[in-house]
């Protein structure tokens, strides 16, 4: 099988190449049209996976003549559409990063196309491969801590734009620190809840790296789901650059007979040491990336529909999106349904 | 403080606790209930006077200390004031920020101090937290989450009447948003939802304030089965750097027993070092006798019942509230 990696430009490209780059059975080709002309963090990228003995191919064009089975589309949010359309005429499965996209109508675009070509459109949510994040579900179908009240949540992490700037670009990313992060723990919490979110209210400001973005660094953002349960979600860009790791993700549920949390980042030495002065933390355990590029991979070969798909991006697209008209308006408003 | 004549209005669980913390700070103590038996009953058992009137308290005492429920602070105030007694408030001041701003008239008009009790301006981390905050370490706050769980108040009657103690939104959480207004300054937006049936089961609070910095707090709260224990954690998220609580066993002795299950024995206060309600009460006192300001302000105990009444209007309601200019 061949998985193609379509630019470099997501911080997370390097981690699905090196994986690929010593898979089984797999054939990895990757495209970085325009890469070698741009800031350092990309090119620092491109230059350790050129170490790997991997080719880089400069156009999207070389990468579908090479008849790849699956892409994995790295580009920025806003520019994921035409990738995928490309990827789907061309019959080729998709691995689409997260968000799915940054408005309601590119990411139904994307399904439509891929459902018309008949070929899979897969969303990276690695979380939901986690294993603990498995059997917290189990443990709430089993009833552990009786009838849940409330979640709360926070992905939170340092601003990412040393490595990619457009992180920190509205018309590329769709917004800042709420855009990157509550789509992780929506996703989560719908896969936890089983249920539709009906409505969000949600906050932002930019206290944190004032000087360094125009777009929200700081976000709370609390879903109101069917049922009344309410969730809520720190999506800020908060820790300092300084922090010993990226952040992490966590997330507790509030139940009428007890409680359950969950910190999915956890498995990792914390330390400090005496050579320059700084905090160590060294994550071990497993790799959620893994076990997601595993299903894409199986669902593949195996000819079915991979999960998570294009509709879970886009449930929470459009969450994401009433959290920003919420912000905006200072209120609870609605999710409205693409 | 030594010898400084308080008078404790009320026989409740606070009242017991205050009662407890001003004899260990050498006050000269009497107090009043509704519930005379009570009062005889904690005044025999602490060897002090139990006065039989409301105005026989305030005759002996200079610092009245009103621990009566939440919608009897006003009148007990308004009688401390006119015979010219100094007060501390337990929170909330009031039941309603339009009575809270009475409770603080009353007391201007009669030129006594009026001191809230927020005792958790007293409670070592939530000072250490502050101290750090004021020396910049943090930089500006950012996002702030603020976590407090406890058993259901279930000693008395009067807290399950949610028109009486405003409930979880109110009476529990009020302590967190006094601690995000210390701590990222004046809250300015309100939104909040009430989950559980409140039947006498669990409840949760869910409360998101945005301040007029921009910060963001999000406080939540739980009233669990009786016996449940007391705690509370925050995280704090500045421009500068962050602050977590510490872990909630800090010095307690730990016990694993053979089942597996973790019990922990309460570190016991250090010999000569005052507790919360200790320090608290000292701080009072010493801003009564020095003439000085003390860490809480009576604008501070309005402004939290603002951000209270506030939060109970939004989970009734749906809608965000706004607090201008201070006032909701």
């Amino acid at each position: 099988m061949r998985i193609g990696v379509a630019s470099l430009e997501h911080v997370h490209a390097e981690t699905y190449v090196r994986l690929l780059h010593v898979w089984d059975g797999i054939e990895l080709v990757v495209a970085d049209p325009g890469g070698d002309a741009v800031e350092e963090g990309r090119r620092a990228t491109r230059d350790r996976i050129a170490s790997l003995g991997v080719t880089i191919l400069d156009s999207y064009e070389d990468l579908l003549a090479a008849e790849p089975d699956g892409i994995i589309v790295c580009t920025p949010n806003s520019q994921h559409r035409d990738l995928v359309e490309r990827a789907a005429a061309a019959g080729v499965h998709v691995l689409c990063e997260k968000p799915i996209a940054t408005e309601v109508s590119d990411a139904v675009a994307m399904i439509e196309a891929c459902e018309r070509a008949g070929v899979g459109l897969m969303l990276a949510y690695p979380v939901r491969f986690s294993p603990g994040m498995r059997e917290l579900k189990s443990a709430l179908d089993r009833g552990e801590i009786g009838r849940v009240l409330a979640f709360d949540g926070a992905n939170v992490a340092r601003i990412p734009i040393g490595d990619r700037a457009w992180f920190g670009d509205a018309e590329l990313a769709g917004g800042g620190a709420m855009m990157d992060h509550t789509v992780h723990l929506a996703d989560i919490l719908l896969y936890l809840t089983g249920e539709p979110v009906i409505g969000v209210y949600a906050q932002s400001n930019r206290i944190a790296h004032a000087d360094d973005v125009d777009v929200e660094t700081g976000a709370v953002v609390t879903l109101e789901f069917a049922s009344g349960v309410i969730a809520t979600i720190d999506a800020s860009w908060s820790l300092p650059d300084s922090n010993p790791t990226w952040g992490g993700l966590s997330l507790r549920a509030i139940g009428d007979s007890g409680e359950l949390s969950i910190d999915a980042f956890g498995d990792a030495l914390r330390g400090h040491a005496e050579v320059g002065a700084r905090s160590l933390w060294r994550s071990y355990g497993v790799d959620t990336n893994r076990l997601m590029l595993a299903e894409f991979v199986d669902s593949i070969r195996e000819r079915r529909a991979p999960v998570p798909d294009g509709r879970d991006g886009l449930e929470t697209l459009e969450i994401v999106l009433a959290a920003y008209r919420s912000a905006r308006t200072g209120q609870p408003v609605p999710v409205e349904r693409g | 403080m030594s010898g400084i004549r308080v008078g404790v209005v009320g026989s409740g669980f606070i009242a017991q606790q205050h009662l407890r913390s001003w004899r260990t700070n050498g006050a000269e103590l009497a107090v009043y209930s509704q519930d005379g038996e009570e009062a005889a009953r904690l005044a025999d058992k602490l060897g002090i006077v139990a006065a039989a009137t409301l105005e026989e308290l305030l005759e002996f005492c200079e610092i009245a200390d009103v621990c009566t429920p939440t919608d009897q602070h006003l009148p007990v105030v308004a009688a401390a004031a006119s015979a010219g007694v100094h007060v501390v408030c337990e929170k909330p001041l009031a039941r309603t920020a339009a009575e809270a701003e009475e409770v603080i008239a009353v007391c201007a008009a009669a030129g006594v101090r009026l001191f809230p009790a927020h005792v958790v301006r007293y409670i070592d981390p939530y000072v250490a937290a502050w101290r750090e905050v004021e020396r910049g370490t943090l930089g500006a706050i950012a996002v702030a989450h603020l976590s407090r769980s406890g058993p259901r108040p279930t000693w008395s009657a009067w807290f399950e009447d949610r028109d009486r103690s405003g409930g979880l939104l109110m009476d529990l959480l009020i302590h967190d948003y006094d601690i995000a207004q210390w701590l990222a300054g004046p809250v300015r937006r309100v939104w909040a939802r009430a989950l559980g049936d409140g039947a006498g089961g669990k409840e949760a609070g869910v409360v998101v304030l945005t301040h007029e910095s921009g910060a963001i707090s999000h406080v939540e709260g739980v009233w669990d089965a009786a016996g449940s224990p007391l705690t509370s954690t925050f995280q704090l998220f500045g421009d500068g750097g962050y602050l977590l609580s510490g872990t909630t066993p800090g010095t307690d002795v730990r016990i694993r027993e053979a089942a597996g299950t973790v019990r922990r024995l309460p570190t016991p206060p250090a010999p000569g070092a005052p507790g919360p309600f200790e320090a608290e009460l000292a701080d009072f006192a010493a801003a009564v006798t020095t003439g000085g300001a003390a860490r809480v302000s009576p604008a501070d105990g309005l402004s939290a019942v603002r951000v209270a009444e506030a939060a109970v209007e939004s989970a009734r309601t749906g809608v965000a509230i706004e607090i201008e200019g201070g006032r909701a």
